[in-house]
């Protein structure tokens, strides 16, 4: 009994394979979760923001006013980072 | 030939059939077959995740066109740009060929400028580029589609087991490279900064609300600033829509307009990395750092040559995958550094009063000026 199954194990592992590789093949790429943040700074003095990014945003958009000086603020950059997983 | 008798006998009676099918399969070739079966359930596989995707990016594009107010129906309208293809000049007689290239890209982009600005009549010119480009990224999900699903069948059809091993070989790289167009449809819809613009956000960055620029060619924007004690001539495509402007046209422009008194012309764009580089490293180097189909790089070699002005470049690494979705954080960062690059080449290779050309190549979607 045992030698026959040293027969039908390995056959039935092979026919599983033969089933599931191309499936494990055409599998997504694994890519990082991103998100998108904008970088808004303050046109005179050194006040800088960042918070998530809003459809509309550009960069060298002057939008809102700074909190500190009352100057305009401008989009000083937009980037996309890894989103950091919670532990 | 077969022993009898116990489970001994049933394994001695499978060995030898094992033995005599895999014999059978070397002589008549039916391993090959074999073989060639599962590439192609492999490849079919493949084929239709792009299919899918292909589709959906179509889906995108017509509802964007939507969301337009298009006039019409969108459907029809993509459908009939989706095989839109453009047949390449004649490269035996090399005599003007950037020019006659030139003309058919230009007229290829007409016929999408002019299409979209009747078809959406109420919309700003930004916002039309953008569609276009969603458009675009349609086209090339389709054409990779067209092109995987035409070798498959022929390989098929014609028995042809090197075709389909190759194929089959060339498919996680053609499914990654179809899967990054199909990534960049977000950056587009949602005009958030590529990877690519990196060129445009360096020379947006040293023209900041500088109320000195100008348009000289169609959507490209040039702009003075004084630097270092030099003249400074930026040039960069207009945003932020997703144009790449003609700043080859625009470089021999101004070169001529200065009759050939500039001291130094400075491209900036990103270039694509080898595997196991760094994202956001800034190099340097000498040439024209563009990556058109030719007439613009073209146009940039020649009017350097002729003025004999010293032509530097500066790129940004980055993948394909990073060039054409949303730009990552070192990359932006990057810019900074490239700045730097920029002081130091005007500092140790021009002299105060020089003037010099600074180019931003590159997509500018999501970038001002």
């Amino acid at each position: 009994m045992m030698r026959e199954l040293i027969f039908i194990i390995p056959l039935i592992i092979l026919l599983t394979l033969l089933i599931l590789m191309p499936k494990i093949n055409v599998k997504k790429q694994s890519t990082p979760k991103l998100t998108t943040k904008t970088v808004v700074k303050c046109t005179k003095c050194d006040y800088s923001e960042t918070r998530e990014f809003k459809k509309g945003d550009y960069i060298l958009k002057i939008e809102g006013t700074c909190p500190k000086c009352n100057s305009p603020t401008y989009i000083e950059a937009i980037y996309a980072e890894v989103l950091q997983s919670r532990k | 030939m077969f022993p009898t008798g116990g489970s001994s006998d049933i394994i001695s009676l499978i060995n030898t059939l094992v033995f005599l099918v895999l014999m059978f399969f070397i002589f008549t070739g039916l391993n090959q077959k074999f073989q060639m079966a599962l590439w192609i359930r492999n490849i079919r596989n493949y084929l239709l995740k792009i299919e899918k995707i292909a589709a959906d990016a179509r889906k995108q594009c017509v509802e964007s066109l939507r969301e337009l107010g298009f006039k019409g129906d969108p459907e029809k309208f993509v459908e009939k740009f989706i095989e839109f293809f453009i047949i390449e000049p004649v490269s035996d007689e090399p005599i003007g060929l950037m020019k006659r290239l030139e003309h058919l890209l230009d007229t290829r982009n007409m016929r999408f400028k002019n299409a979209l600005a009747r078809a959406l009549p109420n919309t700003s010119k930004y916002e039309r580029y953008n569609a276009e480009v969603i458009l675009e990224v349609a086209i090339a999900l389709t054409y990779i589609y067209r092109i995987v699903r035409h070798y498959l069948i022929l390989g098929q059809k014609t028995n042809n087991w090197v075709l389909i091993m190759q194929l089959e070989l060339q498919m996680p790289q053609i499914m990654r490279i179809a899967e990054t167009y199909y990534r960049a449809l977000e950056a587009f819809r949602e005009v958030k900064p590529i990877g690519d613009s990196i060129g445009p956000l360096v020379a947006a960055k040293l023209m900041k609300f500088n109320s000195n620029k100008r348009t000289i060619v169609e959507d490209t924007i040039v702009a003075e600033v004084e630097r270092k004690g030099r003249k400074l001539l930026i040039v960069k495509a207009e945003g932020p829509g997703s144009n790449v402007g003609k700043p080859g046209e625009a470089i021999k422009r101004l070169v001529e307009a200065y009759q050939g008194k500039i001291a130094r012309i400075v491209m900036i764009d990103a270039a694509l990395k080898l595997e196991g580089e760094k994202s956001g490293e800034v190099i340097e180097g000498v040439g024209a750092a563009i990556g058109d189909p030719g007439p613009e790089k073209f146009k940039i070699e020649n009017v350097a040559a002729d003025y004999n002005i010293p032509l530097d470049s500066i790129v940004i690494k980055e993948s394909l995958e990073e060039a054409i979705t949303t730009m990552r954080k070192e990359i932006s960062e990057a810019a900074d550094k490239v700045i730097e690059t920029i002081d130091n080449i005007l500092e140790e290779r021009t002299k105060p009063g020089d003037i010099v050309i600074i180019a931003g190549i590159g997509n500018t979607v999501g970038v001002a000026q």
